[in-house]
């Protein structure tokens, strides 16, 4: 063993090297074992020392957090139709600096620009001269619109899908609700000032990436869900909100006004069944808005309110017994002189009752009531029906007006205020402080959301009218309401009278300021009117700005009043009875009217029948109703059967059977059918479908939808 | 037992390691792991097939066995195809192979016969040192105009280590080491992309932290074993194996390894070679002849050097090369050399004599 043996050549028998050297082994292996020490040394440096580090570096390159965009929610009118909502969209965007095959380009842009009506040698200059790598083309189109551009699949030709906000009933109550931008932010109205609640917020997840840029999916990552827009119920009735629309529309035309507004409240809750203002715009069409029409007049207009006012002064000094209604006041023969100033009336009375001075709108006897009243009564009184304050709307652009401070009343200013001037209100206000009295006394706060609902469409939170202040006595009110029947019935209001309606109103035409003094060239004028005057449903309001020739509340005004309450009257046969609730029960007697299901999810479809006490039988699992049977307007039993059919297969298509098939139905539920046949479409207006023109070119059916 | 371990753990490493890549390259995810689980069968056959054969039958074949090894060296220039620009594998149907693989261990046993044969002379340069010198140098430079540069030198580590091992002179051994090293510069700096990584290992040990193009490999091998920290992001929970890493299942699976068992595994990995070396000293230590002692300490330092030097590179301690670790790493071929390796290492265990060799002598 220890002896050391040399060997010769070719002995491997048992011959054994000298372990002198065996040191050697020993040292190369110590080499090696410093070179293991060093390599743990440099794991512990990675992974123990450093490992936080490498870990986010890791995080970075490994995770993609993919944003899950939340849906924007709908707003609803009172009755749950759909006002505003969320659909598919697409966008196309060029790449320039990957798509440089200018006749494809050529192609693409021209595509566009028939489809968008783009001015298509713009749109070239536009994706030429773009240094980047991102031109936008047209947004928002679509998907029925982009036929032609989605077989188009250059590289460097961008698609994305967006959502886009739809107005289903176009202006209507458009300064109300309001627009969003091209990105789905709220500009104006209540898509702005409810902006957070209807967007929602975005989630996110993570996604892992393989260098070769794929996602991979994985389970153990953190996913913070996209929590989508709340949807909003106003308490506007769209239908109601449809005809004030019209009918202020006709009433600005006809009078020559600039402008006009209009509220109508629920006396009752201070629910705003209809906020209008014209001029007006198309949300939808956010490209050509006049100026002025976004303004959101009924809140944001401040006016001197001229007659209309007198109410308050009425109610200030009946509930201060400065006077009864069958007083003698004296009307001083048309003209009351001061020594320096003099106030006259359009129609001079002489000495006559109270009632009738309000009747006749008389400027003088309402200056010397007023003249009596203390001056912080008055104020008081001014004050308790709101003027000079916000109620807070959740609308944006709420103006609170101006009044005088109590200290600053004199005689000249308290005569002035008596007839309405001096002061400034919102035609909100107004209609508010008309509310008060129909309300018997009592001040509701004014409200234009009901309810609020999350995304799986439960309710979230109820708006429950909110009392602010009793006002008035109810005695003091019912004979305010009384003399206000009377201008109604005999005075100045006559053009709003309704035969058989006892109607509560006020005219007011009123003076504006234009450099620095009253004119005689620019009124406002107006008219509050309470229906029924008994059991009051609406109370509303009208303003006209500047109508020319015929410049009177009581001819201008009082007449849209008028033909707004006709309108509504004549649609809701139970509007003036006492409200019975319609019993669901299943009554085998009852005869139903089918109703068009036509484009509605199957789920509506279900409520909508159950609702009306017809079964619902959905074995052929559609999704969205393309056809039912029985037909729509067909008499049914109670407790009877509706089956729920698919859309019939486009294969003889005419223009009657699809009108049959589409009519009436809102654009929405039109285009899920016309869709779902694959028919390319072109909507021309708003609102529900009146009218189709079908025509075919090669294969393709062509529709143009005539909507109002 | 150690061998035995290391070789299972290396199917689950390279499943994990390998689906990924496997999916994305074949659209399955286990074609990658069926193969390795074939080879470390038929490795395990031929280990046992090889620990049968009495070691002594190799110092007698030598010869034959270094000439044949030098053929597919040759071949590999003329026959194949290169990958990535090198010619590196020969694919006889469906089974490709390294020349060099064959090549070092033929070197090995060579070396081992060359060694115990020129014992006596082996101080003296011309008759001991050189024939040995120029079997290394033909292996290395084939190998090394591949180009498979890294694989060249830590052959010829190998060859000198043996050398060392062998009672070489250390002057002489310590002049060509600086021959060599010379050599070495001139020939990195002949080649643009060996240039590169030198630069880029240099640049990394100064604290540059961008991730440039060549410097990808290193720094996503970084990244893995930082992410996996103490314990490791669990089995087969590698991210960077999503394709972020090249060659995870081949030269880089030590940095998976670290990624999903964590510097636990890493520390497992080494304590297992470093018991290896232990074995394996052992084993030529009590080798029954200078046969036994040479090719122990050839085949266990090959075995020791590859898996030191594969996971400093995967560390980033050394230039990125390509070498896989030895058991571990999806090698194709290299698997079954190494399990006729360590075969072989296991007949001169047989032969063993423990203490004193009274034993062995009346066997």
């Amino acid at each position: 063993m220890s002896s050391k043996t040399k060997n010769t050549n070719n002995n491997n028998d048992g011959q054994v090297l000298s372990r002198e050297y065996f040191w050697r082994i020993i040292f190369v292996f110590s080499v090696l074992f410093v070179g293991f020490l060093a390599l743990i040394a440099r794991l512990v440096v990675l992974q123990i020392v450093d490992t936080n580090k490498y870990k986010s570096i890791a995080r970075s390159q490994h995770e993609s957090r993919v944003n899950l965009r939340p849906e924007r929610g709908d707003i609803l009118d009172r009755n749950g139709k759909l006002l505003a909502s969320t659909i598919k969209s697409i966008s196309f965007a060029i790449d320039p600096s990957i798509l440089k095959d200018s006749s494809e380009i050529e192609r693409i842009c021209d595509r566009i620009s028939i489809i968008t009506g783009q001015d298509n040698e713009k749109l070239l200059s536009k994706v030429y001269n773009s240094k980047g790598s991102f031109v936008w083309l047209a947004r928002g189109i679509l998907p029925y619109e982009a036929q032609g551009l989605d077989s188009i699949r250059s590289k460097g030709f961008i698609k994305i899908y967006e959502p886009k906000r739809v107005y289903l009933y176009g202006s209507l109550a458009s300064q109300v609700i309001g627009c969003t931008d091209i990105d789905n932010n709220g500009l104006t109205g209540l898509e702005l000032s409810l902006d957070s609640l209807l967007k929602g917020h975005s989630g996110s997840t993570i996604m892992l990436r393989n260098a070769a840029g794929r996602l991979v999916p994985t389970i153990s990552t953190t996913t913070s869900e996209a929590m989508n827009g709340k949807s909003v119920k106003l308490t506007i009735d769209i239908e109601l909100q449809r005809i004030a629309e019209h009918e202020l529309k006709l009433g600005v035309e006809k009078s020559g006004s600039e402008a006009g507004s209009l509220v109508i409240l629920d006396p009752a809750t201070g629910e705003i069944l209809a906020m209008a203002s014209f001029p007006t715009f198309d949300p939808n069409n956010i490209m050509e808005i006049l100026p002025g029409a976004m303004k959101n007049r009924a809140i944001s207009d401040v006016y001197e309110p001229g007659s209309t006012f007198k109410l308050i002064t009425a109610a200030a000094a009946l509930e201060e017994n400065v006077i009864t209604p069958d007083e003698w006041v004296d009307g001083c023969n048309g003209v009351l002189k001061f020594p320096d100033y003099e106030i006259k009336d359009d129609h001079p009375l002489g000495k006559v009752r109270f009632s009738e001075a309000i009747e006749k709108s008389s400027n003088i006897v309402f200056s010397s009531v007023a003249n009596n009243i203390p001056s912080n009564k008055f104020y008081k009184y001014i004050r308790d029906f709101g003027f000079g304050l916000e109620y807070n709307l959740e609308l944006h652009g709420e103006e609170s007006g101006k009044i005088k401070p109590a200290s600053q009343f004199d005689a000249v200013s308290k005569r002035f205020m008596g007839f309405g001037y001096g002061i400034m209100v919102t035609p909100l206000q107004m209609v508010n402080a008309y509310a008060v009295i129909a309300n018997f006394g009592e001040m509701m706060k004014p409200y234009v959301i009901s309810n609020i609902y999350n995304s799986n469409k439960d309710i979230i939170s109820t708006t429950k009218p909110i009392k602010i202040r009793r006002v008035l006595s109810e005695g003091t009110s019912k004979a305010l309401i009384n003399l206000l029947v009377g201008v109604v019935d005999r005075g100045t209001g006559i053009a709003a009278k309704i035969e058989g309606l006892r109607i509560a109103g006020k005219t007011g035409t009123a003076q504006q300021v234009s450099s620095g003094s009253y004119s005689k060239a620019n009124y406002t004028a107006s008219f509050a009117g309470i229906l029924p005057a008994d059991n009051p449903k609406f109370v509303m309001m009208i303003v006209l700005d500047k109508p020319q020739g015929n410049i009177y509340g009581g001819s201008t005004a009082a007449p849209i009043f008028r033909n707004i309450s006709k309108s509504w009257i004549t649609v809701n046969h139970d509007f003036l009875n006492e409200k019975h609730k319609i019993d669901n029960t299943i009554d085998t007697n009852r005869f139903i009217t089918i109703p068009n299901l036509k484009g509605m999810s199957a789920a509506l479809a279900v409520k909508l029948l159950t609702n009306l006490g017809i079964k619902c039988n959905n074995t052929a699992k559609v999704e969205i109703v393309g056809n039912q049977q029985p037909k729509h307007g067909s008499l049914v039993r109670a407790g009877s059967e509706v089956l729920l059919l698919s859309s019939a297969k486009p294969l003889s298509i005419t223009q009657e059977s699809l009108l049959n098939e589409i009519g009436g139905l809102n654009i929405k539920n039109a285009l899920t059918i016309l869709q779902s046949k694959n028919i390319s479409v072109r909507v021309e207006g708003s609102g529900l479908v009146q009218n189709i023109y079908l025509s075919k070119t090669g294969e393709i059916l062509n529709c143009r939808l005539i909507c109002k | 037992m150690a061998t035995l371990g290391l070789m299972l753990f290396s199917i689950a490493f390279v499943y994990s390691a390998s689906a990924s890549i496997a999916e994305y390259r074949f659209g399955d995810y286990d074609k990658l792991f069926i193969n390795h689980t074939i080879r470390v069968m038929i490795g395990l056959l031929a280990l046992i097939f090889f620990m049968k054969i009495d070691y002594h039958v190799w110092m007698r074949y030598s010869k034959p066995i270094m000439f044949a090894a030098l053929i597919p060296l040759v071949l590999v220039f003329l026959i194949s195809s290169p990958i990535n620009g090198a010619y590196r594998w020969i694919y006889i149907g469906p089974v490709n192979f390294q020349p060099s693989e064959l090549a070092k261990f033929a070197l090995v046993i060579h070396f081992a016969a060359l060694l115990t044969q020129r014992q006596e002379v082996i101080k003296d340069f011309k008759l001991g040192l050189l024939p040995l010198l120029i079997w290394s140098f033909i292996v290395c430079l084939l190998i090394a105009l591949q180009p498979n540069f890294s694989s060249a030198m830590v052959i010829f580590i190998i060859s000198i280590a043996m050398m060392f091992v062998g009672n070489a002179n250390g002057k002489h051994l310590s002049v060509i080491g600086i021959i060599a090293f010379i050599g070495l510069v001139g020939y990195a700096v002949s080649a643009a992309y060996r240039m590169q990584r030198i630069i880029n290992y240099v640049g990394m040990a100064s604290g540059s932290s961008d991730i440039s193009d060549a410097a990808f490999q290193s720094q996503q091998a970084i990244i893995a074993f930082g992410s996996g920290g103490i314990f490791g992001l669990g089995p087969g929970q590698s991210r960077q194996s999503l394709l972020f890493l090249p060659e995870a299942y081949g030269d880089f699976i030590f940095s998976i390894i670290g990624e999903e068992y964590g510097f636990i595994g890493t520390v497992l990995i080494i304590i297992v070679f470093i018991i290896m070396a232990w074995r394996g000293i052992k084993i030529a230590r009590n080798a029954p002849d200078n046969f036994g002692y040479f090719l122990a300490f050839g085949i266990i330092f090959t075995f020791i050097l590859y898996a030191f030097v594969s996971a400093a590179v995967n560390t980033g301690l050394l230039p990125t090369t390509g070498l896989p670790m030895p058991f571990v790493s999806y090698g194709g071929t290299a698997i079954i050399f190494y399990c006729v390796a360590m075969g072989i290492l296991l007949n001169i265990s047989s032969h063993s004599v423990k203490g004193n060799n009274t034993n062995q002598k009346f066997t």
